[in-house]
């Protein structure tokens, strides 16, 4: 019998070697850190962008 | 006696489970220890968690776990530039190759922000013994806390949560 595929472990392992090669590509030019700091720009862009649930709720009123 | 407040800092392959469609169980499970297990708790995130959940490629299994994400308000580890450092050292240490980089990284954000567990679905590369032991030996060297690495079931019983 085929096996089902795992469409959201291979989602999930698609996304972690993305993320490797962009840590690995920064590790090699010596900006590992500066990379984390970029990854956390980037992470507090997304949870600015539409705030937490009373955030967006505030604004709604 | 009150109940001690735990740090859990959820891997990405914890988060992806609440949008499985395919496999109930996992998904069930997941619910479970965010919704019964973590309330009393601290879940922790950190940039490279958002940075996968971002990179997931499904837009709809990506919506899913965004609106579960910022609903749960987390608390965010922000920059912690030695969780790179020590992603390297237990890189070393472990012998593991480049491919590894960024699992040690998310435990390295685990130690830095002092999280007494790592919970993980991804049994293949991050919950499995030799990682739990170099990790452990590494910890125990440099005066840190090294945080429990398990799968939610396994992180439920360790540190006797209600699921």
């Amino acid at each position: 019998m085929a096996r089902t595929r795992d469409v959201v472990w291979e989602n999930y392992r698609r996304a972690r070697r993305k993320l490797n090669e962009r840590l690995l590509k920064a590790k090699k030019e010596g900006r590992l850190r500066e990379e984390l700091r970029q990854m956390d720009r980037e992470a507090r862009a997304w949870w600015a962008k539409e705030g937490t649930p009373a955030k967006a709720r505030r604004k709604a009123k | 006696m009150a109940e001690r407040q735990y740090r859990l800092y959820l891997d990405t392959a914890f988060w992806n489970r609440l949008a499985d469609r395919e496999n109930f169980h996992l998904r069930r499970t997941t619910y479970r220890f965010l919704n019964r297990a973590c309330p009393r708790h601290e879940v922790l995130v950190s940039p490279l968690v958002v940075a996968e959940i971002q990179a997931t490629p499904d837009p709809e299994e990506r919506r899913i776990i965004e609106r579960i994400l910022r609903k749960q308000r987390p608390e965010r580890t922000g920059w912690q530039p030695r969780a790179a450092d020590i992603a390297t050292a237990l890189l070393d240490e472990g012998g593991w190759g480049p491919r590894m980089l960024v699992d040690l990284t998310h435990v390295g954000y685990a130690i830095v922000s002092r999280a007494d567990a790592l919970v993980t679905w991804d049994a293949r590369t991050l919950a499995r013994p030799r990682v739990r032991t170099v990790v452990q030996a590494f910890c125990r060297r440099e005066r840190l806390e090294a945080p429990l690495i398990g799968l939610p079931e396994e992180v439920a019983e360790w540190l006797e949560l209600v699921m």
